[in-house]
């Protein structure tokens, strides 16, 4: 069910609504209830699959975490940790490589998800970072939360049962999140997406296929899109969790303002990042940190060629975890030389930033490319293809005009400093730290101005998914 | 190897951090955390646990480090470490 | 309200409140979703008109007529036609009929009636650029002069322009020499729409619509299934109807269309007039070099009609085998055309109408000519006399 669909649409306020009846203590339940009723109307089976890993891993982690059998729950840990590796590898191969009878079987909605969250619970109490969870129905509806169920965020569980149980829930700021993340995804993403769709489906020296300008145009659009689309993602599912006094972790700082690719990754899909960091980066650390360098190299080579392949076992986002890898090793390898080199000649500092951001703009892109191609092949032809030079340029820019209509380019080109403005004043944050001391009449109008603002989304909403379905990006890992 | 007192574990920990961070005027502190240091993030978090295991001549276990939060953790963690084994 | 009861009442109140609250707000929700779902006015929207006309002096009108003028009323036997409307570029008279230009009705002018759907009416060009009306034209350029009627009405299929046909051979002071039907695509539409041949598009909601009306005998709830929310209940349970298989659609279309053909021919025979029936070129079975516009248009109906493309196309094969009079194939008519012709699957604009109707008078004007000179000289009892 995403969350552009009618149907959710039409429940969604009853659920929040009656929330605000059921008392504190009951409102673990109702989400899980609520969380179960959503994905049981996605699968029965995929809902009784969540139900059978969240209880073996509650039991796993009563297991590990009892001071007194320290051996039994090492075992218990390793057991846990390859049956929950293996649950999700299997699904994720058998997506792209039929296994016998496994062949058809729908990923389960939110796998990679919630294993992840299964796994964080397991392992921190392993590392005796948290206690286990003292109470059952909680800690399933921690990992059953139905916002975050489809597309993240990743939160620990640990972190969302500290918030349980939710005494206060903030409706207008969590209104205002989901207004703004529907208002990106509609007036951004869906724009661009028939476009970014064209090109990447007219790759190539087929009759029909682009060049040049046209190229470009895919090659700057998609990642304006693909972050349009996902941040969107995440601020519908903050927001929501926010009308049920759920405090989420985010997932993008202003990704386009990184500095380095390091930074970037600081920066992109940030709760994932961190899950990776925190349990397979630093243990690879720690594992190869006599290795030196080489250490260092294997261990960024295998963090983000898992960040690929976590999208999906396919060789176009294998590369895409390879290329990045690249980029990081040679960032981290030359993290030093650059801090010396500015420190001798600051009078480059101002150039260095700038081209260090005009750099790993252009890098984060070329890795996209092969995030979204259609193969490999594709995507090396489209990097390949799509500087012809300027004697091309005005052909190839009227044929991409008569595919995408001006309208879509414009777009584009103003998108990425509309969206970086809008994130640095954040018009649905800023308003909520100030107005506890607005006069009690312009706090009503934005009330209104609100309540306005998710009306006329609905609205255009419902005559959008009255004619097409408009699914989010992110919904199919 | 001996014991040593906080101060001198902190002491010996700052020059560490000065040198792995790059940052000559760093003073810490125990509430410190990762965000409060320039440059600080996970990528050289192992280089910091790589220096102090050399400087003190300890050795960390996976489950030492990443239950560490804060620069004072780090430190209660090395005296613990310090501490002769019967 | 401090005892256990009345706080336990106080929140059941509460509930019941949420709950109604929610209704209301799920109907109103519908509302919007069905009012937004109107389909006349999205068909040709102002951009496309721009994209393939330009900047034509009638553009502005046309847009603004369109949605206005895309009103119909209730009619017997044929379910509905266009109500009357008077603009620049669009104008149906009080006979619910399209005016058709270069047309002159005198007494001894040659009569064509053209039957169709919206690609005869004319959805996309003004009045003086419809196929009925270019047709005239070419008549008027080579000296001959003809009474074209422009009997189209969008939606309908061929089985509603034959009632049409019949009602106006009893009832029409003036009968005609020729009558033209141009159909395809709405005869094979219906089947697949509905999964019954032989009725006509949107036959369900009509039906609905007049059976929940019909049920006043007693008291009762009925006119809950008339809300908004109801009809989008029903209209997402629907969809999960199985389809019916290509070939059955396509057979069952051209039965029904040929035996309607064979009924035309016997009324032909009884009152005088000849029948021609062409079947339309569309972007499902054209052969047409596409423009990226009218891929995109190819691409939107594929994604929004799947299955229809496949049963256009063993349709068209099973017409196709004989092209000989009466039937006339003239699916290549645009292949090749170069630009963009087509709005939509079916609709085209003003040079699509134009080479129609050239493929029309090429097929039909020697014959025409010949028979109104045949009347001129015979001097006797005419086809084109009053009877």
């Amino acid at each position: 069910m995403t969350f552009t669909s009618f149907n959710f649409l039409l429940l969604l306020p009853l659920i929040v609504a009656l929330y605000q009846i059921v008392p504190p203590r009951g409102r673990s339940l109702y989400l899980l209830v609520v969380s179960y009723g959503f994905y049981w109307a996605w699968s029965p089976y995929g809902a009784a699959a969540l139900a059978v890993a969240t209880g073996l891993t509650f039991y796993a982690g009563n297991v590990v975490g009892n001071p007194a059998s320290e051996r039994r729950g090492r075992i218990v840990f390793l057991v846990a940790i390859v049956l929950l590796v293996t649950y999700l590898s299997i699904f994720k191969i058998a997506a792209v490589v039929p296994l016998g009878s496994f062949a058809g079987v729908a990923l389960p909605l939110g796998l990679s998800y919630y294993t992840f969250k299964l796994m964080s619970y397991i392992i921190d109490i392993y590392w005796g970072k948290i206690k286990p969870a003292t109470n059952r129905m909680d800690f399933a509806a921690a990992i059953a939360f139905f916002p975050q169920l489809s597309a993240g965020p990743i939160q620990r569980p640990a972190d969302f049962l500290q918030q349980i149980p939710p005494a206060q829930t903030l409706i207008w700021q969590g209104l205002a999140r989901v207004v703004w993340g529907l208002a990106k995804k509609m007036l951004i993403a869906d724009s661009l997406a028939p476009s970014v769709n064209y090109v990447y489906s007219h790759i190539g020296a087929r009759p029909g296929g682009l060049d040049g300008a046209a190229l470009l145009a895919g090659f700057y659009l998609f990642p304006l899109q693909l972050y349009a689309d996902f941040s969107a993602l995440t601020d519908i599912a903050l927001g929501i969790g926010m009308m049920f006094g759920i405090q989420g972790p985010e997932n993008f700082n202003r990704p386009f303002t990184a500095s380095s690719i390091s930074d970037f990754w600081r920066r992109w899909h940030m709760s994932l990042t961190n899950w990776l960091a925190d349990y397979l980066f630093t243990p690879l650390r720690m594992a190869t940190r006599s290795a030196g360098t080489a250490g260092l190299v294997l261990s960024i080579a295998i963090n983000m060629v898992a960040i690929g392949l976590w999208h999906g076992i396919t060789w176009g986002y294998l590369m895409f975890g390879l290329v990045h890898a690249v980029f990081l090793i040679v960032d981290a390898l030359t993290t030093r030389n650059r801090a010396a080199f500015f420190k001798a000649y600051p009078g480059w500092n101002r150039l260095g930033e700038w081209a260090g951001w005009v750099l790993t703009f252009h890098l984060v892109l070329i890795a996209l490319v092969f995030f979204r191609a259609h193969s490999v092949s594709d995507a090396a032809w489209l990097l390949s293809h799509a500087w012809l030079g300027f004697g091309h340029a005005k052909r190839d820019v009227s044929h991409l005009l008569a595919i995408t209509g001006s309208k879509v380019l414009l777009m584009g080109l103003a998108g990425y400093a509309a969206l970086d403005v809008a994130e640095r004043f954040r018009p649905d944050q800023w308003w909520w730290h100030y107005q506890l001391t607005a006069p009690h009449w312009l706090r009503r109008s934005m009330e209104f101005a609100t309540v306005v603002s998710v009306v006329a989304l609905l609205v255009l909403l419902t005559i959008r998914s009255g004619n097409h379905a408009s699914s989010f990006l992110y919904q199919v890992f | 190897m001996q014991s040593a007192g906080n101060a001198e574990v902190m002491e010996t920990l700052t020059g560490i951090f000065r040198d792995v961070f790059d940052s000559p005027s760093l003073v810490l502190h125990d509430a410190m955390t990762a965000a409060d240091v320039e440059n600080w993030d996970s990528l050289n978090h192992i280089d910091l646990i790589v220096a102090v295991e050399k400087k003190f001549n300890v050795k960390f276990t996976t489950k030492d480090v990443t239950s560490l939060k804060t620069v004072g953790d780090l430190a209660l963690l090395i005296q613990k470490k310090l501490v002769p084994k019967p | 309200m401090n005892t256990r009861l009345g706080r336990a009442a106080s929140n059941f109140g509460l509930v019941l409140a949420i709950v109604f609250g929610w209704l209301l707000y799920v109907e109103a929700v519908c509302f919007a979703r069905l009012w937004s779902a109107n389909p006349g006015t999205d068909l040709i929207p102002r951009e496309r008109l721009r994209l393939v006309y330009k900047n034509a002096d009638w553009v502005d009108a046309f847009s603004r007529e369109w949605a206005p003028s895309n009103v119909y009323e209730y009619k017997a036997y044929v379910g509905w036609e266009r109500k009357p409307f008077h603009g620049r570029a669009i104008n149906v008279d009080e006979t619910n009929l399209r005016f058709t230009a270069h047309s002159q009705c005198g007494i001894d002018a040659y009569t064509i009636w053209v039957f169709g759907g919206s690609t005869v009416w004319g959805a996309g060009t003004p009045d003086w650029l419809t196929v009925p009306s270019q047709l005239a034209a070419m008549y008027e350029e080579s000296g001959q002069k003809v009474c074209v009627r422009n009997y189209g009405q969008p939606a309908w299929v061929n089985s509603q322009e034959v009632v049409k046909l019949m009602l106006e051979l009893k009832n029409s002071p003036r009968k005609p020499d020729l009558v033209i039907f141009y159909d395809g695509p709405s005869d094979i539409y219906e089947t697949f729409q509905s999964g019954k041949p032989g009725l006509h598009q949107n036959f369900d909601s009509m039906a609905g619509m007049f059976e929940r009306r019909a049920s006043t005998r007693s008291g009762g709830f009925q006119y809950l299934t008339n809300t908004n929310t109801a009809r989008v209940l029903a209209e997402q349970n629907k969809r999960e109807a199985p389809r019916k298989n290509t070939d059955e659609i396509a057979r069952q279309s051209i039965s029904v269309y040929m035996e309607n053909v064979r009924f035309v021919q016997a009324l032909a025979k009884e009152y005088g007039f000849r029948a021609a029936f062409f079947w339309q070129p569309t972007i499902s079975v054209s052969h047409k070099q596409l423009t990226p516009v009218e891929q995109t248009a190819r691409d939107a109906a594929r994604l929004h009609s799947p299955g229809l493309e496949a049963a256009n196309q063993a349709g068209y094969a099973l017409f196709q085998k004989d092209c000989s009079a009466p039937l006339y194939c003239i699916v290549d008519a645009f292949d090749q055309a170069e630009g963009t012709i087509y709005f939509d699957d079916a609709h085209v604009d003003a040079e699509g109408n134009r080479l129609i109707a050239k493929k029309m008078y090429d097929a039909l004007h020697a014959q025409s000519a010949a028979a109104t000179n045949m009347a001129d000289t015979s001097g006797t009892g005419s086809p084109t006399t009053l009877k």
